[in-house]
C-alpha cells in the first residue's frame, strides 16, 4: 500500500488553512488503509513552510525550486504526474480550492486515475475508498465509491474539519524537481489585490450581512440604520456583491473574506457552504430568513423565520430604545 | 386546419379538444418569450414596485423602454414598422407576465401596447403607421386612449367632444374633455374620438404637445396608484387633417373593436396577477405560525388556496383557448390577404368570448385577491404586504374596458343576434330541446372521468338552451330590457365556457399520457364542475320563474332538474391535494 | 474567434424540497424547475461579448434531454450561432470526467480558439468538467475566470478568482478552455427578435455513435467511480427560533442582543 500524499497549499508565502485541515482527515484515512501520511510542498524557498507542516508529525516532501515561485497549474500537473509515477501513492489529496480545481481534473485525465472532487468526508472499508460529497444546494449527500486504482485522487473541501494539534515525529525531505526547465504554457503575470475599501470586515466586531433577500440597493438604508444603531459594519454574500449592492471587498465567503466578529447578523442569506465558510469564525450568529429550510439556520444561534423587511425596522427601533 | 369555430358556438354542442389551444401547446418560441418576459418582470420591474407606486419620475417610462428593447411592447406591431408581429398567443403570454408586478405597471403597459397602439396598427393608413408605430414599438413614445367623457362612460357614443374643420382646411379643431385617461401624463400620442360638426363620430390621433391640448392633475385612485390617470382637455386643439384615423363617421368601428381586444387581453392580465397572489399567499401561509403550526396546514386555508388555484387554472385555460381561436381566425384572414380592418372584424367574431374573458377573469381575480388578503389576516389589511395592494389594484378590472355589466349584456345579446342572423343554429337547438331532454330521463352518467364531467357539461349546455330559449320566446326583442335575465344567462354561459376550457385542456393533457399535471388538472376541473351544477340549476330556475307560469313553468323546471342531475362527490379531499401541490413549489404549479 | 460554449441544464433546488428516489441513486425531479446552470449563463454572455468585440462564431454544446432545447435556443437567441445537443443514456453523467470525455469527443477534429464553460454546475458542484475537458483536447486552460482580455487575437489574459477576493492574473496562448465564474458580466435577456432568429439556427441532436465516441469509454463501466448512494443529510440546528409576530420577534431579538451584551 502506498502513502497518502497530501499536497499542502500555500500562497504568497503562507500556508492555507486547508493544508492543516487535511492533517486531520488524512491520518484517519491512513489508519483505515494501513498507510502513512506524507505531506508534499511544491514551491520556492520552502524551508519555513516545510517545518510548519512537519510539526503535524508527518514526513514532508519538498520540491523546492525557483521555477515554482508562483503557483502554476501547468507546472504542478507536470510535477505531480512525475511524482505519482515515482512514489505510487495510494491517495493524492489536495484542497478543493482555486488551486486544487485548477490542475486535479487535468491530472486525473492525463493519468487515467479516478477523481472525486469536493469531498467532505472519507472512509476506507472492505478495501473500498468512499468519499461523501454534497449536491443539490447541500440538500443531498452522495457517497462516491472508487473503483480499485493505483492512486485515488481527491480534492477536499476547505473549512469542513478543524485542524488538529501539532504532534512530534515529523521530518523534511527534499526531492529533486522532476521539472528541469519551464515548459509551461501558462505565464503568471501577478496578483491583483482585492480593492481595499474603507472598512476591513475581517476586523469588525459586529457585522450585519445581507444576501439575495435584500432584493435591491434601494433597501440598503434600512440595513444601514440597523448597522448604525449597533455600531456594526455591513457585509454581503456573493449574491449581494455580484449584484453590486455591496462592495466586493465586503464579501464574506470562500471567494471573499473570512470574518470573525463577536456578532454576525445574516439577513436574506440562504447560507450556501461558500458563505458559511467565511463566517463560521463568528461567535454568535443571528439569522433572519423567509425560507425555514435555509441552511443558514443550521449555523445560527438565534433564528427568525420571517421577511427581513418586516423585522428589521422594529429591531432597529427597539435596539435604539434599549441602548438609550 | 379544420373549419373555424364560430363565436358562441360552444354553447350549442360538444367541442373537440383538438380544436382548442392550451398552454401545453406552447412551442419553443412561446416558452422562450415567456421566460424572457417573466425574467424581465421579476428582475427589472419587481425591485422597483415601490418607486412605481410613488410615481417616481421616469421609472415606468424607463421600464417600458427597456421592455421595448427586448421587443416586449411591439408584439402586435408589424415588422416593417419596427414591431415583432407575433401571434396572439405571444401577446397573451407577454400580457400575462406584465401583470405579475402589480396593477400599476400592468395598466401603463396595457394601455400603451393595447388600446393606445392598436387603433393605429389596425386602422391607421400607411403614413400614420410609418410616423407613429416605430416610436410606439420601441417605447420611445407612449400612447394613451381617450374615449371616456364625463357624460359618456358606458354610453360611449354620447360623446360631446366636437371637431370642426379649420378655415384653411388643414386642421380639425377639437373642443371637449376626456376623463380617466390612462397614461395621460406621459403620453405623446393620444388616440381620441370627437364628433365632426357634432354629428359624425370619428377617431383621431392627437400629438399630446399640440396647441390646445392640456392634461389635468392626476386623479386620486383606490388602486393602480402608480399609473397615470388624468383628464385630457381639448381647448381649440389643432389636429392636422391627416391625423384623422380610419374614416369619417366610423369612429365606432375603431372604438368597439379595439375594446374587444382590450377585453381579451385583460383576461390574460388577470391570470398573471392571480398567479402572483397564489405565490405570495402560499409563501406567507407556510411561514406564518399559529397554534404551533404553519397556517398553510389548516384545512380551511388549504381550501382557500385550492379555490384560488382552481380559478387560476380555469382562467388560464380560458384565456389561451380564446387566444387560440382568435389566432386561428387571424391566420385564416391574413392568409387570404385581407386588409387590416378585416382583422378586427375577425376579432369581432369572438366578441362573446372576449367579453367572457373580461368578466369571468376579472371576477375570479377579484375573488383571489380578496382571499389573499384573508390568508394574511390583519397583515393583509396593512400596506406592508402585497395582498393589500393587489386587492385594491384588482378592483378596477371589473370597471374599465367596459363594465362587467355592459359586457354581461353583450354575451347573450350577441348570441341572440347571431341566432337571428342564423350564424349559429341556436333556434334549431331550441326546437330540438324535447329530443335533447328525453334521453336524460334514464341516462346514467359515465363512470369514468373526464367522460363523466363532460356528460354533465353537455347537460348544462342544454340547460342554457332551455332557459335562454324560453326567455327569448317570451320577451322577443324586448329581452334587452330584461337585464337581470340577460346577466344571469351570461353567468351561465361564462361558467360553462370556463369549466369546459379546463375540461378540454385535461382531455388534451391526458391524451399525451397521464401525468402528475393531468391528474391535478382533472381534480381542479371536477371540483369546479361539482360546485357549479347546483349553482346553475338555481340560476336556471330563477330565470324561468321570471319568465313562465303554471304548467309551462313546471315543465321547464323538470327539464332543468334533468339537466342538473348529478352524483355529488367529495371536493374537500381533492382540494387539500391541490393546496399541497401549490405548497411544494410555493406557486401555481402548472407553469413551465 | 471560433468558440464553443458548454452549458448544462440543471434543476433549481435552492427553495425546492429534495427527495431521493427508491433507487437510492437519483432524486425526484418531477417538481423541479430546470434552467441553464448559473455559471454557464455567464459563460454564454462572455462568449457573445467576445464575439461582438472580435467577430466570431459560437457553437453551443450541451448534454441533456429534449426539454433542454429551449435553454439551448435561448443561448442562440442571445447570439450563439449553432448548437449540438448530445443525448445518450449510456453516458455516466454523474462522473464529470466522463462528461468531459464526451464533450471533448464532440469538439475534437474541429478548429477552435476558445472553449468556455461555467466553473461549476449548481447541481453537483464538482468544478471539474472544464479543466478535464482541456486535458482531453490537449489544450491550455484557465479556471474560475472573473475577467478576460483577448490580446492580439492570439493570447488570453485571464483573471482567476482566488479565495479571499484576490485575483491571479495569467496569460495563455490560444486555443484555451476557460471556466467562467459568476459575476464576470451581466447576462442579457434574449430579445424576441433573437428568439425568433434562434429557431432558424441549427440545433443538431447527436448520440455517441453520431459523434464517433465509443460508448464503452464514457459509460458507467468506464467510469472509475461509482455513485453508490444518495441520501438526505440530517440538518441539525441548535438555533433558538424566535417566534411571534414580526414586531414581537424583533423585540425579543433586540432584548436578547442587549441583555446578552452582544451589542
Amino acid at each position: 500500500m502506498g502513502n497518502i500524499l497530501v499536497l499542502a497549499e500555500h500562497r504568497q508565502g503562507v500556508l492555507r488553512d486547508v493544508s492543516f485541515e487535511m492533517m486531520a482527515v488524512a491520518p484517519k484515512l491512513a489508519d483505515q488503509m494501513g498507510a502513512e501520511v506524507v505531506a508534499l510542498l511544491i514551491g520556492s524557498e520552502m524551508d519555513g513552510l516545510a517545518q510548519k507542516m512537519a510539526a503535524y508529525g508527518v514526513k514532508v516532501l519538498v520540491v523546492d525550486d525557483p521555477l515554482f515561485k508562483d503557483f502554476n497549474a501547468d507546472k504542478y500537473q507536470k510535477v505531480l504526474s512525475a511524482l505519482i509515477d515515482d512514489l505510487k501513492p495510494a491517495v493524492l489529496m489536495t484542497g478543493h480550492t482555486a488551486q486544487g480545481v485548477d490542475f486535479m481534473p487535468a491530472l486525473a485525465v492525463e493519468k487515467k486515475l479516478p477523481l472525486v472532487a469536493d469531498a467532505v468526508s472519507l472512509e476506507f472499508a472492505g478495501g473500498v475508498l468512499k468519499a461523501t460529497r454534497q449536491l443539490y444546494s447541500g440538500k443531498a449527500n452522495a457517497v462516491m465509491a472508487f473503483k480499485p486504482a493505483e492512486t485515488y485522487l481527491l480534492t477536499f473541501r476547505e473549512g469542513t474539519v478543524e485542524a488538529p494539534d501539532a504532534s512530534a515525529g515529523g521530518s523534511v525531505e527534499k526531492l529533486d524537481s522532476p521539472l528541469k526547465e519551464d515548459l509551461s504554457y501558462r505565464k503568471f503575470v501577478g496578483y491583483v489585490e482585492a480593492e481595499v475599501g474603507d472598512v476591513d470586515i475581517t476586523q469588525s466586531e459586529i457585522l450585519v450581512a445581507v444576501g439575495r433577500g435584500l432584493k435591491e440597493d434601494k433597501n440598503l438604508p434600512l440595513i444601514e440604520e440597523l448597522a448604525k444603531a449597533i455600531k456594526a459594519d455591513i457585509a454581503g454574500s456573493r449574491a449581494a456583491t455580484d449584484a453590486g449592492w455591496i462592495p466586493h471587498d465586503r464579501q464574506v465567503g470562500t471567494s471573499g473574506k473570512a470574518v470573525k466578529p463577536k456578532l454576525y447578523i445574516a439577513m436574506g442569506i440562504s447560507g450556501a457552504f461558500q458563505h458559511v465558510a467565511g463566517m463560521k469564525g463568528a461567535k454568535t450568529v443571528v439569522a433572519i430568513n423567509k425560507d425555514p429550510e435555509a441552511p443558514i439556520f443550521a449555523v445560527a444561534d438565534y433564528a427568525i423565520v420571517d421577511d427581513m423587511f418586516k423585522v428589521v425596522p422594529k429591531l432597529t427601533e427597539k435596539l435604539k430604545e434599549l441602548k438609550g | 386546419m379544420s373549419e373555424l369555430i364560430k363565436g358562441g358556438a360552444f354553447l350549442l354542442g360538444p367541442v373537440d379538444e383538438n380544436t382548442v389551444f392550451t398552454p401545453e401547446d406552447f412551442d419553443d418560441v412561446h416558452l422562450m418569450i415567456k421566460k424572457t418576459s417573466y425574467d424581465f418582470m421579476v428582475n427589472k420591474v419587481e425591485p422597483r414596485i415601490d418607486e412605481i407606486e410613488e410615481k417616481a419620475e421616469g421609472v415606468t417610462l424607463d421600464l417600458i423602454r427597456q421592455a421595448g428593447e427586448l421587443g416586449l411592447i411591439g408584439s402586435d406591431i408589424p415588422e416593417e414598422y419596427g414591431g415583432e408581429e407575433a401571434d396572439k398567443i405571444t401577446t397573451m403570454i407577454i400580457t400575462e407576465n406584465a401583470s405579475i408586478c402589480g396593477g400599476s405597471y400592468a395598466t401603463s403597459f396595457g394601455a400603451h401596447t393595447g388600446i393606445g397602439t392598436l387603433p393605429i396598427v389596425y386602422f391607421g393608413n400607411e403614413e400614420q403607421k410609418k410616423k407613429y408605430l416605430p416610436g410606439l414599438a420601441s417605447g420611445e413614445k407612449i400612447a394613451a386612449y381617450a374615449l371616456t367623457e364625463p357624460e359618456a362612460g358606458s354610453d360611449a357614443l354620447n360623446c360631446k367632444t366636437k371637431a370642426v374643420l379649420s378655415d384653411d382646411k388643414n386642421y380639425y379643431i377639437l373642443n371637449g374633455a376626456k376623463q380617466y385617461i390612462t397614461n395621460a401624463a406621459w403620453a405623446e400620442v393620444i388616440v381620441t374620438y370627437a364628433k365632426i360638426d357634432g354629428e359624425r363620430f370619428t377617431a383621431f390621433i392627437v400629438d399630446a404637445d399640440s396647441e390646445g391640448v392640456s392634461i389635468d392633475p392626476e386623479e386620486k385612485k383606490m388602486g393602480i396608484k402608480g399609473s397615470s390617470t388624468c383628464s385630457v382637455i381639448f381647448d381649440n386643439a389643432k389636429v392636422p387633417v391627416e391625423n384623422m384615423l380610419w374614416e369619417e363617421g366610423k369612429g365606432h368601428q375603431v372604438a368597439f373593436n379595439i375594446l374587444n381586444i382590450g377585453r381579451f387581453k385583460l383576461g390574460a392580465g388577470c391570470v398573471g396577477g392571480s398567479k402572483k397572489v397564489i405565490e405570495f399567499s402560499s409563501a406567507y401561509a407556510l411561514q406564518r405560525i399559529q397554534f404551533k403550526q404553519p397556517i398553510a396546514q389548516f384545512n380551511i386555508i388549504k381550501n382557500k388556496v385550492a379555490n384560488m388555484t382552481i380559478l387560476t387554472y380555469l382562467m388560464e385555460s380560458l384565456v389561451y383557448r380564446v387566444a387560440g381561436m382568435i389566432e386561428d381566425k387571424l391566420s385564416a384572414v391574413k392568409a387570404s390577404g385581407a386588409a387590416a380592418s378585416d382583422i378586427v372584424q375577425a376579432i369581432q367574431e369572438y366578441a362573446i368570448e372576449c367579453s367572457i374573458s373580461k368578466v369571468w377573469c376579472s371576477e375570479a381575480m377579484d375573488y383571489i385577491a380578496d382571499e389573499g388578503v384573508q390568508i394574511f389576516g390583519g397583515y393583509g389589511y396593512g400596506q406592508e404586504y402585497p395582498a393589500e395592494r393587489s386587492y385594491r389594484d384588482s378592483r378596477i378590472n371589473r370597471i374599465f374596458e367596459g363594465t362587467n355589466e355592459v359586457n354581461r349584456m353583450i354575451i347573450p345579446g350577441t348570441l341572440l343576434g347571431k341566432a337571428m342572423k342564423q350564424e349559429i343554429p341556436f333556434m334549431e337547438a331550441v326546437m330540438n330541446l324535447g329530443a335533447a331532454l328525453k334521453p336524460l330521463k334514464d341516462a346514467e352518467a359515465p363512470a369514468e372521468s373526464p367522460a363523466r364531467e363532460e356528460f354533465y357539461l353537455q347537460n348544462l349546455k342544454t340547460l342554457f338552451t332551455l332557459v335562454a330559449g324560453n326567455a327569448a320566446q317570451k320577451f322577443g326583442a324586448d329581452i334587452k330590457n330584461e337585464q337581470e335575465i340577460l346577466c344571469r344567462l351570461a353567468d351561465i354561459a361564462m361558467d360553462i365556457f370556463a369549466a369546459e376550457s379546463g375540461l378540454l385542456r385535461v382531455k388534451k393533457m391526458m391524451a399525451n399520457g397521464e401525468s402528475e399535471a393531468s391528474k391535478m388538472a382533472l381534480k381542479m376541473t371536477q371540483c369546479y364542475i361539482y360546485e357549479m351544477i347546483p349553482r346553475l340549476e338555481a340560476w336556471g330556475k330563477e330565470i324561468i320563474a321570471a319568465t313562465l307560469e303554471g304548467e309551462a313553468a313546471s315543465k321547464a323546471y323538470s327539464g332543468i332538474r334533468l339537466c342538473c342531475n348529478f352524483e355529488p362527490a367529495d371536493i374537500y379531499g381533492p382540494k387539500r391535494e391541490i393546496a399541497d401541490a401549490v405548497y411544494a413549489g410555493k406557486k401555481y404549479f402548472l407553469d413551465r | 474567434m471560433k468558440m464553443f460554449v458548454c452549458i448544462k441544464y440543471v434543476p433549481d433546488t435552492s427553495e425546492a424540497e429534495v427527495k431521493v428516489n427508491p433507487d437510492g441513486v437519483s432524486v425526484d425531479s418531477s417538481r423541479f424547475s430546470f434552467d441553464i446552470n448559473d455559471a454557464d449563463n455567464y459563460a454564454v454572455e462572455e462568449s457573445v461579448l467576445i464575439k461582438e468585440a472580435n467577430e466570431g462564431d459560437i457553437t453551443v454544446l450541451s448534454i441533456g434531454p429534449k426539454q433542454s432545447d429551449v435553454m439551448i435556443r435561448m443561448a442562440m437567441a442571445k447570439g450563439c450561432d449553432r448548437a449540438v445537443r448530445i443525448e445518450d443514456e449510456r453516458i455516466a453523467g454523474y462522473d464529470p470526467l466522463m462528461v468531459a470525455k464526451v464533450l471533448g469527443g464532440a469538439v475534437k477534429g474541429q478548429e477552435f480558439d476558445l472553449v468556455l464553460t461555467g466553473c461549476m454546475a449548481s447541481d453537483d458542484w464538482h468544478m471539474t468538467t472544464g479543466v478535464a475537458l482541456a486535458e482531453e483536447l490537449g489544450v491550455n486552460h484557465v479556471s474560475m475566470v472573473k475577467k478576460v482580455e483577448i490580446l492580439d487575437g492570439k493570447k488570453v489574459k485571464a483573471y482567476r478568482e482566488l479565495e479571499g477576493g484576490l485575483m491571479e492574473v495569467v496569460e495563455v496562448e490560444l486555443p484555451v478552455v476557460l471556466t467562467i465564474q459568476t459575476g464576470i458580466n451581466e447576462p442579457r435577456y434574449a430579445p424576441i427578435r433573437g428568439i425568433r432568429e434562434a429557431q432558424k439556427k441549427e440545433l443538431k441532436v447527436a448520440n455517441l455513435d453520431d459523434l464517433g465516441i465509443d460508448a464503452a469509454e464514457v459509460n458507467a463501466d468506464a467510469s472509475l467511480v461509482v455513485l453508490e448512494q444518495l441520501y438526505i443529510p440530517q440538518v441539525e440546528s441548535s438555533a433558538e427560533f424566535i417566534e411571534g409576530e414580526p414586531d414581537v420577534k424583533a423585540e425579543k431579538l433586540a432584548s436578547i442582543l442587549v441583555k446578552g451584551g452582544l451589542v
